[in-house]
């Protein structure tokens, strides 16, 4: 399946301050990438330009080999902000409505079945809402219109957990449908359950792109190793040793092969191999200091 | 009572020093004017001719009842006071609902009322903020005045007087915050407040036997202190003391509710009504749907107003040549028949049309600065479609409640016994009109250059050009300054032919400033 949305050499300047950095990312089709990022890395500011609200200082965004603001990929485009500004005296019903007008489709059943999921009550109005309901409204009107490019800024942001699986289920329909999905959260959890890639920015510059899998090959596997295995430091992929009680923690990045022959010699009581969470990948790359380009 | 700490007075205060500093710099060039208009016209010997006005029972009601203007003061107290001080008392309720209720609706109050500051202090410092607000306009109209050599006493009461009008606005706005929620509505009826207290300051003065009125109303109040004429000092006691037991009730009130909720409240479910949401042309339409209403009524009953007045003011005329004559000094020649007070009354409705285009086209501005373009901009709409949408219904509007304003001016002049063909004010009406593409052009180009203060230049402008246009001519100001006001290329129509020529200039300049502002809405960061 080809790229749904493109960002080429994407940058944002604001006046001397760069939010955005030639930043280059793909999403195909019926694919699900997470974007994460410290709070001012430039997320909203990508997916902004992504959705032509921003003109780009230079570079490029294309959604379904349109560029970004045509009125070919807003048609096919769904957003969803982190705080959801609406008209106040609309009511829920009118804003999906009225949204769902603007995009030319609204799948009217599935709407429904949203709003019940949801459990949101769409006759009151939006002044009555709170952060969770006006979020809830946004989310209904973009699954509703069952856009081919899904851009979501922190979708959940106000949603109870019970809410908050509703909307992991609407992501993997969406993608079972062949909707492509941006998905910019801080909830670490989500991203993982959710999606098979990841990129990451930090200080408007993409880190990394790549699937969680080898995001955790970066990080390395930890083996907790009780009994008497002698000093495994200078072993191939090791990369650190730390003491445990009755034996060591050990981090290894690559194949394991080189440890598991140098565990052969010794007398090992017990072993448990654990793979980093993508929290702890996420914290890998955001301790590292800023490179000083 | 803890007092909040001064922080949170300097946090206040930064809300509404640039208005503060905006209604202090208009009431110091309003008394100015005022003082170079009376020297001007002759001074007290130039203001014996003036006495049949002054007594005339509709200048009365629109100006309040003197008997004579012995210097500049009374004649600044006389011609502006009223006016002034219905801009400053409406000034001051919107700042009181701006730094209460606004800020418990975009949730900054919350921070103040659970940090150790608390909710009375920081309601009190509030007021503090606000009663010292009203003192710094109050200390620019004596200042103003005592520098145009006008008596430091009388200047004194005066400029407390307006303190006192000020202090009123904001405890108008302070109890109409505690009532309803959101800004808005709470603005709305501290407004609408005003405007009813004005209008019985109207009635007191405009007709025998309800002078009792005057009691009831702080612009009653204002008019019996007469500082530069009949000096009764006591009537300052309930124009300032009511205000501050006014705002206390509204203080103990706000420590009886929810923070963030009002006494009164509407019905926050409605039927979904989806015939107006289908395309951005509709939804315009539904944006803007209760500010028409509300400009229709308003334009409606001042057109009837007007109209009336005809009828007085042409009798006024035939009986008065005295009259006639000080009418053609100060350039209202035409005003002396009815077609000819029908054309004046249009140059001010264009004043009037103008604001509500203004009004109309903001919004596009808010949307934009306020987030709530994103989803729809996000969702297939573009950009040139939704400044067209709000344009063409601006337009389409500005033209109906127009001429809807034009047949009340009518119906005015009928019930009151003169007799005219409504071909008149329909001609003027229109006449007023030829500014609006021009104020369109303008006002699309300043929402898409600065969204967040577009409104106020616009107003700004506004004022500015019309206080040229009107004060220019009588003050001999130079021909170009006259001439950048689009409100001095306004034709007296019926009574002469349209100025076809500056209506022509005036188009090209606003579909250039139209284009341009289309141009940059469309390339423009939304949202910055």
């Amino acid at each position: 399946m080809g790229n749904a949305l493109e960002a080429r050499k994407l940058t944002k300047d604001f006046g001397g301050a760069v939010a955005v950095d030639s930043l280059d990312l793909a999403v195909d089709a019926g694919e699900v990438v997470g974007f994460l990022g410290p709070n001012g890395a430039g997320k909203s500011t990508t997916l902004r330009m992504l959705l032509g609200l921003l003109r780009p200082t230079s570079g490029e965004a294309v959604i379904l080999g349109h560029h970004a603001g045509s009125s070919y990929a807003r048609e096919h485009t769904a957003y969803v902000s982190g705080d959801v500004s609406l008209w106040p005296q609309l009511t829920g019903r009118e804003a999906i409505s009225f949204l769902g007008s603007l995009h030319g489709s609204l799948d009217a059943a599935y709407r429904d079945q949203l709003v019940e999921l949801f459990e949101l009550d769409s006759d009151k109005r939006i002044r009555a809402y709170s952060k969770g309901n006006r979020q809830k409204v946004a989310l209904v009107a973009a699954f509703a219109t069952r856009a081919d490019v899904l851009l979501l800024d922190e979708p959940t942001s106000g949603l109870d957990p019970l809410m908050e699986r509703i909307f992991r289920d609407c992501v993997i329909e969406a993608q079972h449908r062949g909707q492509a999905v941006l998905l910019s959260s801080h909830m670490i959890a989500e991203v993982e359950h959710l999606c098979s890639r990841v990129a990451m920015i930090r200080a408007g510059k993409l880190v990394s792109v790549a699937d969680v899998e080898e995001l955790r090959a970066h990080v390395g596997t930890e083996f907790e190793i009780t009994g008497d295995v002698g000093d495994l430091r200078g072993v191939k992929g090791v990369t650190s040793v730390s003491p445990l009680p009755d034996g060591v923690r050990v981090q290894v990045v690559g194949s394991p092969d080189a440890l598991l022959q140098a565990l052969a010699k010794s007398h090992v009581t017990s072993l448990h191999t654990r793979e980093a969470s993508l929290e702890e990948i996420f914290l890998s790359f955001y301790d590292e200091p800023t490179s000083p380009s | 009572m803890r007092r909040a700490p001064a922080s949170v007075h300097t946090l206040i205060w930064r809300q509404i020093r640039v208005p503060t500093a905006v209604i202090a710099a208009l009431v110091v060039l309003v008394v100015r004017v005022g003082i170079s208009s009376y020297s001007l016209s002759g001074g007290a010997r130039g203001m014996v001719g003036l006495r049949p006005v002054i007594e005339n029972p509709a200048v009365s009601a629109l100006y309040g009842r003197v008997t004579s203007l012995p210097n500049a003061g009374a004649f600044v107290e006389w011609k502006m006071g009223m006016f002034v001080a219905l801009a400053i008392a409406m000034w001051s309720a919107l700042m009181a609902t701006r730094v209460t209720r606004g800020s418990e609706d975009d949730g900054t109050w919350d921070l103040l009322v659970v940090s150790r500051v608390g909710r009375q202090p920081a309601l009190a410092s509030a007021m503090g903020v606000l009663f010292e607000a009203g003192v710094a306009v109050g200390a620019a109209t004596f200042l103003m005045l005592v520098s145009g050599g006008q008596r430091t006493g009388d200047s004194l009461l005066y400029g407390l007087a307006m303190v006192g009008i000020a202090w009123s606005g904001a405890a108008l706005g302070l109890l109409g915050a505690q009532f309803f929620a959101p800004r808005r509505s709470a603005s709305q009826v501290a407004l609408c407040s005003i405007g009813l207290l004005f209008i019985v300051r109207v009635l007191a003065d405009g007709s025998t036997g309800n002078e009792w009125l005057r009691w009831v109303t702080p612009f009653g109040w204002l008019e019996n202190v007469g500082a530069f004429h009949h000096r009764a000092e006591l009537w300052l006691l309930p124009l300032l003391a009511l205000p501050i037991a006014t705002s206390i009730s509204a203080w103990r009130l706000q420590c009886t509710r929810d923070v963030g909720s009002a006494w009164w409240t509407r019905a926050d479910r409605s039927r979904a009504r989806e015939s107006l949401l289908r395309t951005p042309w509709r939804f315009a339409w539904r944006e803007r749907w209760g500010m028409l209403g509300a400009w229709t009524v308003g334009l409606g009953v001042l057109g009837l107003v007007v109209g009336y007045l005809t009828n007085a003011l042409v009798q006024l005329c035939r009986t008065d040549p005295g009259y006639v004559k000080l009418l053609k000094r100060w350039g209202f020649g035409s005003m002396v028949t009815g077609r000819g007070f029908i054309a004046e009354a249009c140059v001010l409705f264009a004043v009037a049309i103008s604001f509500m285009v203004a009004a109309l086209l903001v919004s596009i501005g808010t949307d934009s600065y306020q987030g709530r373009l994103d989803l729809p901009l996000s969702y297939g709409t573009s950009r040139a479609k939704w400044l067209a949408s709000g344009v063409l219904t601006t337009v389409v509007a500005t033209a109906a409640i127009a001429m809807f304003c034009a047949l009340a001016t009518w119906l005015g002049v009928v019930v009151s016994g003169t007799t005219m063909g409504l071909r008149a004010p329909l001609e003027g009406m229109a006449n007023a009109l030829t500014m609006a593409p021009w104020l369109i052009g303008v006002s699309v180009l300043l929402i898409a250059l600065t969204p967040r203060f577009s409104y106020l230049v616009i107003a700004m402008m506004l004022t500015v050009f019309y206080v040229d246009a009107v004060l220019g001519p009588i003050m001999r100001w130079p021909a170009w300054l006259l001439d950048v006001s689009p409100f001095y290329h306004l034709h007296l129509v019926p009574v002469a032919p349209s100025n076809w020529g500056a209506t022509l200039s005036l188009t090209l300049i606003g579909v250039a400033a139209g284009l341009l502002g289309l141009r940059v809405f469309t390339r423009r960061d939304v949202g910055h």
